[in-house]
């Protein structure tokens, strides 16, 4: 593999040198500062990523995810351009014998949506700038590409894009061949430890609530760690700073509600964004007792509140709470779900330096109740959870056009509560805890995005992360047969275990031209938390185990070469990129292994490493009637473990060779625009039987090799269009119609193995699918 | 009116959802035949039987060639050699053991070349059936109408324990309707003492039962490694699971199926009319 002879540790003398020339070339020269934050015109709304061109320069800067920017240049006048995708372009002339704050807003360009055009990244940042392997989703594309029931889906959409994998039915995803659990999803910084709702066919990230989202499949930036293979980085809204807003939805399985107003205009406002299912609404109309009697539905809600006090500093408080209720008469009761909170100040301590503390907070947690819970004589409860707490601080120092810093640290405590068993009185069920694990995760930070010249760009970093695995408790080791071989008591606040390590991050740009550039980045990932899971498309309840004196953490190391090319005025862009990713301490499990409710769930492990490498091509039209895009990717994950088929390699289960996707949005006239997407990708690696055999008088399949067989192709068409029905200065309204799975393709969802029906001396193989023709119809409105 | 409407599209909604079957054709790998190895002993009067199968590829007939002429000795932990007689075509029986409790038996198979061992123990102490208990269930979304049995007995505190239930109605094993189609229940209930230490645990069989019919329930006590190649067996039954493997056998040198040795205790009603 080309790649491979770059050793990190290389790599990382590199960074240090580097980052020591940038502090020798720093010179004093009498140099002013102009800063400030640009805003949407209409709500308020902070924008992400909007540029400031020092004409005469030709630098410039971008905003940040606060919409702050800020760039310090010598006295003089300046003709500044400011500049934002689906925004009109302003102008604005400064002279500059002073630093200066110019607070600016942008006017919306078009009116082509009843939603606001929350559209990110100058035109051509793609080609531009230091940053390769990431991908934006607009959130008026998720609006209108189709899919299951109608409801918008941030999740579902995101798999449209090269790189990332899931299953139909999977919540989980799978990025460059990384596992499901090697995604850090946040949701204003808040990590969310399960993203769904229903066993993964929606997600909890409600579309309504959801400002920003932006993927990093490699070169993850250096403020960002705790997982091997990407991060997904989700934006709520901030809330309508300029005046009243009510929106909403009613779909055939779910109705939305969103408010939004200032607190003081101009100075702070506030959103709540509500979602909730109702298939239990009319399973109380079915006339079967049980049914009415059950439960089965899923809510979100979103709320944040923002205030700027003076020019310097702004607060957040943002929270998110969502729950899935499953019951079934009073014999059973399953109810998951996560909560976030998120406390945020931005601080200037001058034009040039900008600071964002943060304090977070994430549970998820799980109730099983059988036979009425613990409430009951007869019945027991069974809980789980997960919880986090953890404080950030993130300098940003523009040091000059050509630099800008970015520094600071996070500290995590991490709470595991691995399984309770509380039971009524006269239950025959014992009550039983596991051991509650603790741990504190650690990292600081510093990157610099330079431009060393006009065609050379870096962004390097580094991050050094130390995870330890804390007490009170007892800690086992293990036999190779799995049985206790030392115990060992730890007291409150002793260090059991401790793992750290440094994270090199390293991206380069090189503009070949005005619209093409070649990247390639390097970057070490840590991840000290582990997703135990019995099923290869994530439940609710998997289980999050950190790692411990047994347990090693994961580290990927991925390499990738990019070439990013825009064609006719940045209308449509272009790449392709190709990586290698090396992941070690990778977990799989024994044959049979326990992992429900099981004080030794370490033992049931195995270790190994895997790989993967790939090539996605990514063809995007962003403007004119009909925009959309094309995605290719041809991969290879494979896995290598002393314990499965004796240390050969195999496919991961998500190995797929082939993935296509091409969406494709079309705005017909004033009221109507459609929409499609069609995918197809080979079938995922799964094992198949490659014999039988007789026991007890049972037909027992014979297996062989992990993973050596193919699930069927899969491919599917979804439709979508939508209709404009009302527009006027305080209301409008739109219906959106889908059809999912518009030609009705059986996709394999499993393939199972039986008894032919008739002929008990055969056997044969049985495919079952899972949705045929879906169509559905949502109808959203907003007031103003 | 609007009810019936709603429901109407509810139902819709359900039909989309439901999902489908459809039998395909798959090009399955296949491989050499390997061998199957089945052997029990028991606490209750012998002679007790070996058999030796072979593997079939996945889409011939169920016909699996017997394993002949193999040397099969089992002995126990005192002392004890009995050397098997194949009775007919791959069955083997011994001539003069007795199970025991608290013995741990040696399977050696010596067979076309190669030579298979395991060994199993029966635990020390046998575990009775309390009771059997039956009431009437209605017909719901959880229960077909009929009765339901369940047997009651005691964990022993302080050890690990791990039990298998066998279910007989007049004589033979319950026969289950799965798609219109009339199939023995594989009587692969089990369960341990897990969330249950040191008490009295019930387990209700999911079979319809009627008035009149005479039930006779087994209680298999086993030791840990038969016990995990049976729930390793029907998680292959069950289709495997994500990463499907064969079951974990005690049986040394690649050979299939498993030996074990386990205590059986019994019990018998006649089911009442309520």
């Amino acid at each position: 593999m080309l790649f491979c002879s770059i050793k990190p540790l290389k790599a990382t003398f590199s960074l240090l040198f580097l980052f020591l020339c940038l502090f020798f070339n720093l010179q004093a020269q009498e140099k002013y500062t102009i800063s400030g934050n640009l805003t949407d015109a209409t709500n308020g709304e902070a924008l992400i990523g909007a540029t400031v061109q020092v004409d005469e320069l030709g630098t410039g800067s971008a905003t940040n995810v606060y919409g702050f920017y800020s760039i310090t240049i010598p006295e003089g006048t300046y003709n500044l351009t400011i500049s934002y995708v689906g925004y009109e372009t302003r102008n604005q002339t400064v002279t500059l014998d002073q630093s200066r704050k110019i607070d600016l807003e942008l006017q919306p360009q078009s009116t082509r949506l009843e939603e606001v055009v929350v559209q990110s990244e100058r035109a051509d940042k793609n080609v531009q700038s230091t940053q390769m392997s990431v991908n934006k989703l607009e959130m008026q594309d998720i609006a209108k590409i189709p899919v299951i029931f109608g409801e918008k889906d941030v999740i579902k959409t995101l798999q449209l894009l090269p790189g990332i994998k899931s299953s139909e039915g999977g919540g989980g995803f799978f990025v460059r061949g990384g596992g499901a659990d090697q995604n850090l999803i946040l949701l204003d910084e808040a990590p969310v430890y399960n993203a769904s709702h229903l066993l993964g066919f929606f997600s909890v990230f409600n579309a309504d609530a959801i400002k920003d989202l932006t993927i990093y499949k490699g070169h993850i930036p250096a403020e960002f760690g705790g997982r091997a293979s990407s991060v997904l980085d989700i934006k709520m809204n901030d809330g309508n700073y300029k005046e009243f807003n009510a929106s909403g939805g009613i779909g055939l399985i779910a109705s939305r509600l969103t408010v939004e107003a200032p607190i003081v205009k101009d100075k702070g406002s506030f959103i709540v964004s509500g979602r909730r299912t109702y298939a239990d609404v009319f399973l109380k109309l079915s006339s079967n007792e049980d049914l009415q009697e059950s439960i089965l539905y899923f809510y979100d809600l979103n709320a944040k509140a923002n205030y700027r006090i003076g020019d310097k500093d702004q607060v957040f408080l943002s929270g998110y709470f969502g729950r899935d209720k499953f019951g079934f008469s009073d014999l059973f009761g399953f109810d998951w779900g996560n909560t976030t909170a998120t406390l945020r100040w931005n601080h200037l301590f001058n034009d040039r330096l900008f600071l964002n503390s943060t304090l977070l907070f994430s549970d998820y947690n799980y109730k099983v109740e059988i036979g009425g819970g613990e409430e009951d004589s007869e019945g027991f409860t069974i809980t789980s959870a997960i919880q986090d707490f953890s404080l950030k601080e993130d300098f940003e120092y523009y040091i000059n056009p050509r630099n800008t810093l970015k520094f600071g640290f996070n500290i995590i405590h991490h709470s595991f509560v691995p399984g309770e068993i509380s039971t009524g009185a006269a239950s025959n069920v014992n009550d039983m805890e596991l051991q509650k694990k603790y741990a504190w995760e650690g990292a600081a930070y510093v990157s610099d995005d330079m431009e060393v010249s006009e065609k050379l760009k870096l962004n390097y970093g580094l991050r050094y992360s130390v995870f330890s695995q804390m007490g009170p408790g007892e800690i086992y080791t293990y036999d190779e047969d799995g049985d206790i071989a030392t115990a060992e008591t730890y007291g409150s606040g002793e260090t059991v275990k401790t793992y750290g390590g440094i994270e090199p991050r390293l991206g380069v740009t090189y503009l070949l031209d005005e619209t093409s550039s070649l990247k390639t980045s390097f970057g070490r990932n840590r991840q000290y938390l582990h997703l135990l899971s019995n099923s290869t498309s994530g439940t609710p309840i998997d289980l999050w185990i950190p790692s411990s004196n047994n347990v090693k953490p994961q580290y990927a190391d991925q390499y990738a070469l990019g070439y990013f090319r825009n064609f006719n005025d940045n209308a449509i862009e272009g790449s392709v990129e190709v990586y290698y990713k090396d992941m070690q301490n990778q977990i799989d499990y024994k044959t049979g292994a326990d992992i429900i409710f099981n004080e030794n769930v370490e033992s049931q492990l195995l270790f190994g490493k895997g790989w993967s490498y790939g090539a996605e091509f990514y063809l995007k039209k962003n403007t004119g009637n009909l925009t959309g895009w094309i995605s290719y990717t041809w991969s290879k994950t494979e896995r290598k473990f002393d314990g499965i088929d004796q240390g050969e390699i195999y496919p991961a289960s998500h190995d797929r060779t082939h993935d296509i996707a091409v969406v494709g949005i079309y705005e017909l006239n004033d009221k109507w625009s459609l929409s499609a997407s069609f995918v197809y990708n080979t079938g995922n690696a799964v094992t198949y039987p490659v014999g039988k055999y007789e026991v007890d008088g049972e037909i027992i399949n014979l297996y062989s090799n992990r993973n050596g067989s193919r699930m069927p192709d899969y491919h599917r068409l979804d439709l979508g269009a939508t209709k404009i029905l009302k527009k006027r200065p305080n209301f409008e309204s739109s219906i959106n119609f889908s059809v999912y799975n518009a030609y009705a393709r059986k996709n394999a969802y499993s393939i199972s193995f039986r008894e032919v029906a008739g002929d008990p001396s055969m056997t044969e193989a049985v495919k079952v699918s899972l949705f045929s023709i879906l169509p559905s119809i949502t109808y959203n409105f907003k007031f103003k | 009116m609007k009810n019936i409407k709603i429901s109407f599209v509810y139902l819709l909604i359900l039909v989309g959802i439901t999902s489908c079957e459809e039998v395909i054709e798959l090009d399955l790998a296949t491989t050499e035949p390997k061998v199957v190895i089945e052997g029990i002993i028991t606490d209750q009067p012998g002679p007790y039987t070996v058999t030796i199968k072979k593997t079939a590829d996945f889409y011939d007939r169920n016909n699996f060639p017997a394993g002949t002429g193999a040397t099969i000795i089992i002995t126990d932990d005192v002392g004890n050699v009995d050397v098997l007689t194949e009775i007919e075509k791959g069955v083997y029986q011994t001539n003069s053991l007795q199970g025991i409790l608290g013995r741990t038996y040696n399977l050696t198979v010596d067979f076309e070349g190669k030579t298979y061992t395991a060994s199993s123990t029966i635990p020390a102490k046998n575990v009775e059936i309390d009771s059997l208990a039956s009431k009437f269930e209605e017909e719901s979304l959880l229960y077909e109408e009929g009765y339901y049995v369940t047997p009651y007995f005691t964990d022993i505190a302080g050890e690990r324990n791990y039990f298998r239930l066998n279910l007989f109605v007049n004589g033979a094993p319950y026969l289950r309707d799965v798609d219109g189609e009339m199939v023995e229940d594989n009587n692969f209930n089990l369960l341990d003492d897990k969330f249950f230490e040191g008490n009295q645990l019930d387990y209700e069989f999911y079979s319809a039962l009627s008035a009149g019919d005479s039930i006779y329930v087994e209680l298999h006590h086993l030791d840990e490694a038969t016990y995990d190649y049976y729930t390793t067996l029907v998680e292959v039954i069950n289709g495997g699971g994500m990463a499907p493997s064969n079951p974990i056998t005690n049986l040394s040198n690649g050979a299939l199926g498993y030996f074990g040795a386990f205590s059986i205790e019994s019990d018998y009603i006649i089911l009442e009319e309520e």
